[in-house]
């Protein structure tokens, strides 16, 4: 029997009743691409829960939803776990303190069947940051003129909240984190590691996931740390990428 | 008031609102001064009686003009600046030509000071502007810019920015002034040179691309408008915080450190280093002639590895010779176009290190590198090999020790895997203060740096008892020009030639003016150019210091020498192969040395041809070599265990 077109992992940890509107927007986003005629599987993973969390997670799941839990401490190891769960021939990411666009789910999945090809990682057009940050971040094409090789290497173009083909995932999972040691941004690590690999990444026009920026966020803890991520293929100038830009 | 006075009064005031901005009111004042001794207000003026007296209003709308060029304008129905206004000729999504004729391209001798106002715009500004800009965008984009007469840039720069136009699709203008208030209230500035000027290396300011910019407006009315509100009908805190939305993108980031690293690949697209050594500059200064003697000695044991030098802090490379010909530089300075803010420079330094796919950095004196090593030692340490080569310490007013091998080495010392100084003193502080006493502790080696002309025979160049003294070096503070002021002063019967400038700390100099017996010689390339000029003998003065290469040769050249005991000094200078003086404010010491060096010319001689054994065998280009080599093995150890 064939598995379901998308798979749709929300991923938490100790968000407790932030994850609320995060699931409604998961379910809303479910609801529209199920009338578009899109079957979806939601898969919710929790690292590390704490109780209420969990609990929070549980209201929101029905007999479809598979539920994962892990004690790893680490979002890319938990996104591995779920995806290795999966079915969908797509993958799509949310944090359960971010929310999904409703239509986003729609939109991403008709962009990837139109371009029809495998190795395209689809985007948002803007991650909208709210709560603790006023910013409208705008991610580039990497067909667009605006994108520059070199430049990935020092700033991350696109976060995790993207879908894809499930083989990318599974070809290229997410690093490990180790914050004690200053490896973080397994983003940014994908994304070059993908890139350097031929996979595409592309935006969707008019699509937004609406993103919360907390005091805390891992990012910014991140950032706080003075983290980098490991070295990837890309760092040489000998990586045959470089061959394709001037 | 009858409607009619109030619908003429409505309508001036909806005049004077699409016409104020095109309206050059000092112009307008200096063309007409009967306007001027009248108290009017120039727009009000024109709008009421100067258009129809055939006053322009700008240098750059000639009314004349207009109505010539302008068929369909009827003078009935209104002033031909509002006309020209309205009617879509100005307005940026039509395609109508603009008022060519009164608006002159570059090269006009009626150009202004600035690019703030309609009027012709300075050579600087565009110049500058035009190699920013985006003309075949701008072209584009607003495609009646074509048949202006004007150029791209001219246009932006006269009327393009005051109609809301992009001057690429990097840079929005309505952006510009929307987010930057304080600029509002000069509305003359031009967005976009002020942004070029100052405001892109201003971290405060607020600028995007023009589809960021876009974005803004997409989501306070437009294609997503609709899904922000059933955002926040799912949780309220999307529409907070309130106020204004920052566009951002991976754009806004230092356009310098994007060239820079698209630069970099392109220049060494498909090419490894073994190496990266950093560097500050290569001014005249001991650290940087020692770097250079450092890769040298690189490329006779190290041979077939690719050394890469880095220039972090400054683009002088004023003395390539001091290197191996075959050496390749990177100078990052040159990519810089303003200030650039550290967590940029780093950034691009680490990405050159990594792309050149170097398995050990060795840092001699780099502050970027030391603060990159302070900001990110514990992932570099995990992935390259890093040594480090230190000289002295610096000393503060007050006498406390400061510097590289005090506080960056406290921060650093854990991802350090070899530790090299250039005098056994320091050396001897580095191990002591650390622990650094051999074993899995760790040690410190100490590379003396070779004496030029080593391994030669004693040729003595001074004509001892001769009373005249060489001086030579930074006139910094380290180098106590005041103590050789006082010096030179206390012994008026000699001559004191000196030679150097200031590196470091401006204005010491005038010191060493106006004094009868001592010359200021300026700089010098080689110090064999000056030691042959009849010295009696060679003094050094400093605070504090490591092992001074001047000192070195200045014994090679058999110069007798009277230094201060501070630093490496005493390793070399003593009591049989020179003048040591026991602090480096003993100017009594310094004149009784000088009158005992010069009143005896064979102890002198004596002394210098014992000092030049010394050194001789001390600062010997193989031994030297060999410390290198054995550094490197350390080093070269450490980076095979690295991923």
């Amino acid at each position: 029997m064939a598995g379901p077109d998308l798979s749709v992992i929300v991923s938490g940890h100790r968000e407790g009743r932030l994850a609320v509107a995060s699931l409604r927007s998961m379910q809303a986003a479910v609801a529209a691409a199920t009338s578009a005629g899109i079957s979806v599987q939601p898969i919710l993973v929790l690292d590390r829960p704490d109780d209420l969390t969990r609990r929070v997670f549980k209201a929101h799941a029905d007999g479809a939803t598979i539920e994962v839990e892990v004690d790893a401490g680490d979002q890319g190891v938990a996104r591995n776990a779920a995806v290795a769960q999966s079915d969908g021939r797509w993958i799509a990411m949310l944090d359960a303190d971010d929310l999904f666009q409703e239509s986003w789910l729609v939109r991403a999945s008709r962009f990837l069947d139109e371009i029809g090809d495998a190795g395209v990682i689809a985007h948002p057009e803007f991650n909208y940051f709210f709560e603790g940050q006023a910013t409208i971040f705008r991610q580039i094409d990497q067909d667009s003129p605006d994108f520059d090789i070199d430049h990935i290497r020092l700033h991350n173009y696109w976060d995790a909240l993207a879908m894809c083909d499930r083989s990318i995932h599974e070809a290229h999972p997410y690093a490990l984190r180790d914050i004690q040691n200053g490896w973080a941004f397994e983003d940014w690590h994908f994304n070059v590691v993908t890139l350097g690999n031929g996979i595409r990444h592309k935006v969707v026009p008019d699509t937004v996931i609406f993103k919360r920026r907390q005091k805390d966020s891992q990012t910014l803890r991140a950032t706080g740390n003075r983290s980098r991520f490991r070295r990837t293929p890309m760092a040489s100038y000998s990586h045959p990428i470089y061959k394709h830009f001037t | 008031m009858s409607i009619l006075r109030v619908l003429n009064r409505l309508r001036e005031w909806r005049e004077a609102q699409i016409c104020a901005p095109y309206f050059d009111r000092v112009y307008y004042l200096q063309q007409n001064a009967d306007v001027a001794r009248s108290g009017a207000d120039p727009l009000h003026h024109f709008l009421r009686w100067g258009w129809m007296e055939g006053r322009d209003p700008s240098p750059n709308f000639s009314l004349e003009d207009y109505r010539r060029q302008t068929p369909h304008y009827d003078p009935l129905r209104g002033n031909p600046l509002t006309h020209a206004i309205t009617s879509g000729v100005l307005h940026r999504t039509e395609l109508q030509p603009l008022p060519v004729p009164a608006i002159r391209e570059e090269g006009s001798a009626n150009r202004g000071k600035d690019a703030s106002t309609n009027k012709m715009p300075s050579d600087a500004d565009v110049e500058l502007v035009r190699q920013a800009m985006d003309e075949s965008w701008y072209l584009e984009r607003y495609p009646a810019v074509a048949t202006s007469g004007l150029s791209p840039t001219t246009h932006y720069l006269t009327v393009g920015w005051k109609l809301g136009f992009d001057p690429s699709p990097r840079f929005s203008t309505s952006y510009y002034l929307q987010g930057n208030a304080d600029l509002r209230k000069y509305p003359d500035l031009n967005p976009f040179v002020h942004y070029l000027r100052h405001g892109k290396n201003e971290p405060s300011r607020v600028w995007a691309d023009v589809v960021s910019a876009e974005a803004v407006e997409r989501f306070r009315d437009g294609a997503l408008t609709g899904d922000l509100r059933r955002a926040i009908a799912l949780d309220p805190l999307v529409a907070l915080p309130e106020g204004r939305r920052v566009a951002n993108s991976p754009l806004i980031h230092s356009a310098d450190a994007r060239a820079a690293v698209r630069t970099l690949r392109q220049r060494f697209a498909g090419q490894r280093f073994d190496y990266v050594v950093v560097i500050p500059h290569v001014r005249m200064s001991g650290a940087a002639r020692v770097a250079g003697e450092f890769v040298s000695a690189l490329s006779r044991t190290r041979t077939g590895k690719r050394v890469l030098v880095v220039l972090t802090d400054l683009n002088d490379l004023e003395h390539p010779e001091w290197f191996p010909e075959e050496c390749e530089f990177v100078r990052l300075a040159e990519f810089w176009t303003g200030p650039v803010a550290e967590p940029a420079r780093i950034a691009v330094l680490l990405d050159l290190i990594y792309e050149v796919e170097a398995k050990a950095v060795v840092n001699v004196n780099s502050r970027l590198f030391w603060n990159a090593l302070t900001t990110y030692g514990r992932q570099l340490r995990q992935e390259l090999a890093i040594g480090t080569y230190l000289f002295t310490w610096e000393e503060t007013l007050a006498g406390n020790r400061v510097g590289y091998p005090i506080q960056w080495l406290r921060d650093c010392v854990g991802w350090m895997d070899a530790i090299a100084c250039d005098a056994g003193h320091l050396a001897k502080d580095v191990s002591t203060r650390f622990g650094l006493t051999g074993g899995d502790l760790g040690s410190v080696h100490t590379l003396r740096t070779p004496m030029d002309g080593a391994g030669g025979a004693f040729r003595p160049r001074a004509e001892c008892g001769r009373r005249r003294v060489l001086w030579a070096g930074r006139f910094d503070r380290q180098k106590r020009p005041d103590v050789l002021r006082a010096v030179a002063l206390a012994c008026p019967d000699v001559e004191f030639d000196v030679y150097g400038r200031a590196v470091l700390d401006a204005g010491l100099e005038k010191q060493l003016r106006g004094i009868p017996n001592l010359t200021l010689q300026g700089e010098f390339d080689r110090f064999d150019d000056v030691a042959g000029k009849g010295y009696g003998l060679f003094l050094y003065t400093a605070q504090w210091d490591g092992m001074p290469t001047i000192v070195l040769d200045a014994i090679r050249s058999g110069l007798p020498v009277i230094a201060p005991d501070v630093g490496g000094l005493s390793e070399v200078i003593a009591s049989d192969t020179g003048w040591l003086i026991e602090s480096p404010d003993d100017v009594e010491g310094y004149v009784a040395a000088v009158a005992e060096a010069l009143s005896n010319p064979d102890a002198a001689r004596l002394r210098a041809s014992a000092a030049f054994d010394k050194a001789q065998e001390m600062f010997a280009r193989d031994a030297y070599d060999a410390a290198v080599a054995q550094f490197m093995d350390e080093i070269d150890e450490a980076a095979d265990g690295r991923t």
